[in-house]
């Protein structure tokens, strides 16, 4: 009889109590709930059903389901998630998968077996929730639901009963008392490359501009807000404001209508860097950008890049003097990269099938455009005298407008002879046309100009209203050479940003309207970015290269043995820490206030120990027997003790201290 | 067997050390059955009893609790490397930092793990004497128990099922239930001390030496009593055999005749008395081990056992008389519990 009553009470300790359930449930709550903002909602759906369905189970109106019905229901929710995603095999459905195993847990959850295993799954559910957000603010929750995760499992261990506020705190404290050691691992821990291919998060579409231009598209690009990427100078050299010329793709051929980007079209890189390297590497410029995500493999670098490297990606520099990604950019990449002044490069000459094609001209467009250029090759001008004629003409009488009239067939005379009024895409287009037709091989190039600086973490924030276009000359001799066609209409553009170069009524439609804040807001909004990006660099980037960096700078050098003498440093004091203050022997509580062990330490040293039975207060009537002078202090102090110790009178505590004190003094 | 179960149940002849009083303030853990230790147990329970000698008081220090991860904590491992190479293959800085989480987790546990055994002491206080068959259980004393308590701690002994239980306060003690097989002096063995808590990953757990023991008394076997004795039939029926005078009142005891009770005092509800009669047989009872002669000697300390249970029961005083002891007849617990450790205890060594 006995023993089975043991077995029993042994088997419901095994079991999964109502109160765990509850706990359980709530943590999973607190995982899911991010999730299901990413997946199809009927996954919500399927987990209050079975949140239902168990709670029926614990008040036995229900019964845990068999296995040929839980069969079924995980064959419904696959079909489910195929229908949704139709059938592509991506992470959303993965994830979606996941949640399903997480909810439909719930159904066969009895043991504390079941339990472990519900909450395993919760922290990978967590760990999923950083493939769509990796923000502060979704770290901070994916600790508040570590928080969850952890107090539910120790409710699972816990038999006494105690207060919400107890098993929280426990778990939370848990969590901290790991935090060290993982800030630690994290540090230290080495990184390594992917393992293998991973399907990436569907990304929520294309920003920034695309591989063609044509006539208004930048216009737009400018009127949305949304930042491009970040730039922090590493080096010595940081360029002046109006040198800020983001390049990011060049568009070479020309349909009269649109500049579209050809692909690999140079035979070898535009130079070689002259001079000792000691030398130049005092003429680079060194950047990293930190780079949002535009799904295009483009990448932004000053001119001319001659190096470029990011960890998480394959990065190359293409013979035209851009950087490209291997792949294209779906998450946040961090890239370094160093440009140098083109003078400092030992320039090749450009091959004729490169030479022709950056004269090409579509036939039967823009006749008076070539007609004038025409005219000013057969005056045997200079080319720098062309390209001063052709700025020239957009300084007589040209609008910088983001609202340019709509321009007929040829774009470029239209734009040149009747309306006047026009955007940087409509300059840049027109001068490299105009060069063209004059025999000056060139480019139109897109990408961003100057940028904000944000004084709070000293970098550079791009906005997409900072996009341009410009064109680029080739010089023999020389190379790429920048004309900016927009500098000579709107000079404030390049010397002070776009917003300072339009009129009152158009500067509201940049940037959705962002350039219109108090300033106290932006000053807000620069710190929240500032953090944002800190975030971005030191947590979310820190990558193999940081990592050399930071361990050299604590130990000194990345020698093995530094390393090792290091790590086991911190590990001994970390751990020693935590063995101190876990397993410390606290002293047995005593009642007694501090002043009065003190002055019970004094009398005894002066010989008039308390017997080891003997009460607080029993003590000091004795005293004032044995010494009638302590008389004055023994009495109350007696009375004092009785009344602390034995009605728990905090006010008695109080006046007992002073007592106490008062009497020590007097002993001294 | 009805004789036997309700002395269990008054099980008062006991040790002085846990009376009554004390019983109330003993905690009952949740109790389970515990597995058999293997030949690997026992070769490191040899190694145990070379080094810690038995002892009624074992601290709880890092000398003698060992750690060592749970299935569940190797589980847990494997999630926090199937989540680093999730960190690694989608370069997820944060889900690498909560792979490392997960890591560092599995080590705090450790120590809180080992938090919750270290420190405490552990000291036998008593055990009540058995039957063979029944289970003992022991009574032992935690000190050194931590502000915040000691959680979810399993005692058991080597043979005997796992006590769950908490420890608060300054003191606590525990009965720790080990089945006893025959009679004589019982050694539980060691004592597993052992705790998962809080989070159920890693396991830390001593195996103590304890200076624990017991007096089994011989399972009672119930055998016809042989000769001309007054009880020779058993039960009831042998009362009457014990004489007609009424002698006095006594406080009734559960097995008293019901015929004997003093319906009158009752009814007056004064209590309730039962009648006794004196026997004015003067044939003094002794128990002897020829009396069995066709069972075996375990079997005839058995019936022993039994007849001495039910002449107490009966309060027919009876001596025992076996080779190297010998006691006149009397009455009372401490004459049944000295009656009853001699059975125990014949012809077998000090341990």
């Amino acid at each position: 009889m006995q023993a089975d009553n043991a077995a029993q009470t042994f088997e419901r300790q095994k079991l999964i109590r109502h109160e765990n359930l509850l706990w359980l449930v709530v943590a999973q709550g607190f995982v899911i709930a991010p999730l299901l903002l990413q997946l199809p909602p009927w996954l919500g759906l399927v987990w209050v059903c079975s949140m239902i369905w168990r709670w029926r189970i614990y008040k036995a109106k229900a019964e845990f389901p068999r296995l040929w019905v839980k069969m079924l229901l995980g064959i419904g929710c696959l079909a489910g998630l195929t229908a949704s995603y139709q059938g592509q095999f991506s992470v959303e459905p993965m994830v979606g998968f996941l949640v399903c195993a997480f909810t439909l847990k719930l159904l066969e959850l009895r043991s504390r077996k079941d339990g472990l295993l519900l909450l395993f799954i919760g922290f990978i559910a967590v760990a999923t929730q950083f493939l769509f957000a990796t923000t502060p603010l979704a770290a901070i929750y994916a600790m508040f639901a570590c928080v969850m995760l952890i107090t539910a499992w120790q409710t699972i261990y816990l038999m006494r009963p105690r207060s919400v506020r107890f098993k929280l705190t426990s778990g939370f404290w848990l969590l901290v008392h790991a935090m060290p050691l993982m800030v630690v691992m994290f540090v230290v821990m080495p990184r390594l490359g992917p393992l293998w291919r991973v399907p990436i998060p569907e990304a929520s579409g294309k920003t920034g501009f695309s591989d063609s231009l044509a006539p208004g598209d930048l216009g737009n690009l400018v009127k949305s807000s949304g930042t491009a990427f970040r730039v922090t100078f590493t080096g010595r050299q940081v360029p002046r404001f109006n040198d800020l010329y983001w390049r990011g793709i060049a568009l070479e051929r020309f349909d009269g209508r649109r500049w579209h980007r050809v692909n690999g079209g140079y035979q070898a890189p535009l130079g070689t860097l002259t001079g000792s390297d000691e030398a130049s590497n005092d003429q680079l410029i060194d950047y990293e950008v930190m780079l949002e995500p535009h799904q295009h493999p483009w990448l932004f670098a000053l001119a001319e890049p001659v190096r470029a490297h990011a960890e998480k990606s394959r990065l190359s520099l293409t013979a035209d003097g851009f950087i490209v990604a291997r792949e294209p950019v779906f998450t946040r990449l961090q890239y370094e990269a160093s440009s140098v002044k083109t003078s400092r490069l030992e320039v090749r000459t450009l091959h004729s099938t490169e030479r022709d094609r950056l004269l090409a001209l579509p036939k039967g467009f823009n006749p008076q455009a070539i007609k004038l250029a025409s005219e000013w090759q057969l005056q045997n001008l200079t080319q720098q005298q062309i390209i001063n004629q052709a700025l020239a003409l957009y300084n007589r009488q040209f609008t910088y407008t983001l609202q340019p009239p709509l321009l007929g067939q040829h774009s470029v005379d239209d734009f040149l002879f009747r309306t006047q009024r026009g955007f940087c895409e409509h300059f840049a287009s027109s001068f490299v046309v105009l060069m063209r037709a004059a025999g000056v091989p060139s480019r139109v190039v897109v990408g961003y100009q100057g940028g904000r600086f944000n004084r709070v973490e000293n970098y550079w924030l791009i906005d997409q209203s900072d996009a341009h276009a410009w064109a680029e000359v080739w010089v023999d001799g020389s190379g790429w050479r920048r004309i900016d066609p927009t500098a000579a209409v709107a000079p404030e553009r390049v010397e002070e940003g776009i917003s300072n170069a339009l009129d009152i009524n158009e500067r509201a439609l940049v940037g959705d309207g962002s350039f219109d804040v108090p300033p106290w807001l932006q000053a807000m909004r620069d710190r929240f970015d500032a953090a944002g990006y800190v975030w971005h660099r030191w947590v979310l980037n820190y990558d193999a290269g940081k990592q050399n960096a930071v361990l050299s700078k604590l130990f000194g050098g990345l020698d093995a043995w530094r390393m090792g003498l290091g790590l086991t440093v911190v590990l001994v004091v970390l751990l020693g820490l935590y063995m101190f203050f876990l397993t410390r022997t606290r002293k047995p509580r005593s009642s007694l206030s501090r002043a009065l062990v003190k002055l019970e330490q004094r009398l005894h040293k002066l010989g008039f120990a308390r017997a080891n039975a003997e009460s607080p207060h029993a003590y000091f009537r004795r005293l004032a027997g044995l010494r009638p002078e302590w008389q004055g202090h023994c009495e109350p102090l007696a009375s004092l003790c009785e009344r602390a110790l034995y009605n728990d009178e905090p006010a008695a505590n109080e006046a007992l201290e002073r007592r106490a004190a008062l009497f020590f003094k007097s002993l001294k | 067997m009805a004789g036997v179960n309700s002395l269990n149940g008054r099980a008062q002849i006991t040790e002085p050390s846990s009376s009554a009083k004390q019983t109330a303030a003993i905690k009952k853990g949740r109790t389970a059955a515990g597995p058999a230790p293997s030949i690997w147990q026992k070769r490191f329970f040899k190694w145990i009893d070379k080094k810690y000698p038995p002892a009624k008081e074992v601290h709880l220090t890092r000398k003698n609790l060992y750690t060592f991860p749970t299935l569940m904590g190797f589980g847990f491992l494997g999630l926090g490397v199937l989540l680093w190479v999730l960190g690694t293959n989608y370069q997820n800085n944060l889900i690498l930092a909560l792979s490392y989480l997960l890591m560092s987790l599995l080590i705090v546990a450790i120590l809180h793990t080992y938090a919750n055994l270290a420190g405490l002491t552990i000291k036998v206080v008593a055990a009540r004497p058995v039957f063979a068959g029944d289970t003992a259980q022991f009574l032992l004393e935690v000190r050194g128990i931590r502000a915040k308590g000691n959680d979810n701690i399993a005692l058991r002994w080597w043979t005997g099922d796992a006590v769950h239980c908490d420890f608060t306060g300054d003191s606590e003690q525990i009965l720790v239930p080990a089945k006893t097989d025959k009679r004589g002096y019982f050694l539980p063995g060691k004592l597993l001390v052992e705790t998962q808590f809080p989070l159920g990953l890693i396991r830390c757990w001593t195996w103590l030496n304890l200076d624990a023991r017991v007096v089994v008394f011989p399972k009672p076997l119930k055998v016809d009593y042989p000769g001309e004795t007054p009880a020779s039939e058993g039960g009831e029926q042998g009362v009457k055999a014990r004489g007609d005078d009424f002698e006095g009142l006594r406080q009734y005891r559960p097995g008293d005749a019901i015929k004997h009770i003093a319906w009158k005092h009752y009814a007056q509800e004064q209590g309730l008395y039962a009648k006794v009669f004196a026997s004015y047989h003067h044939q003094d009872i002794w128990l002897e081990l020829q009396s069995f002669l066709h069972l075996d000697i375990e079997q005839r300390l058995s019936a022993l056992c039994y007849w001495a249970l039910e002449f107490d029961r009966l309060s027919i005083p009876y001596g025992l008389r076996i080779p190297g002891k010998r006691m006149p007849p009397s009455l009372g617990d401490t004459h049944k519990l000295q009656v009853l450790s001699a059975l125990a205890r014949f012809d077998l060594p000090e341990p």
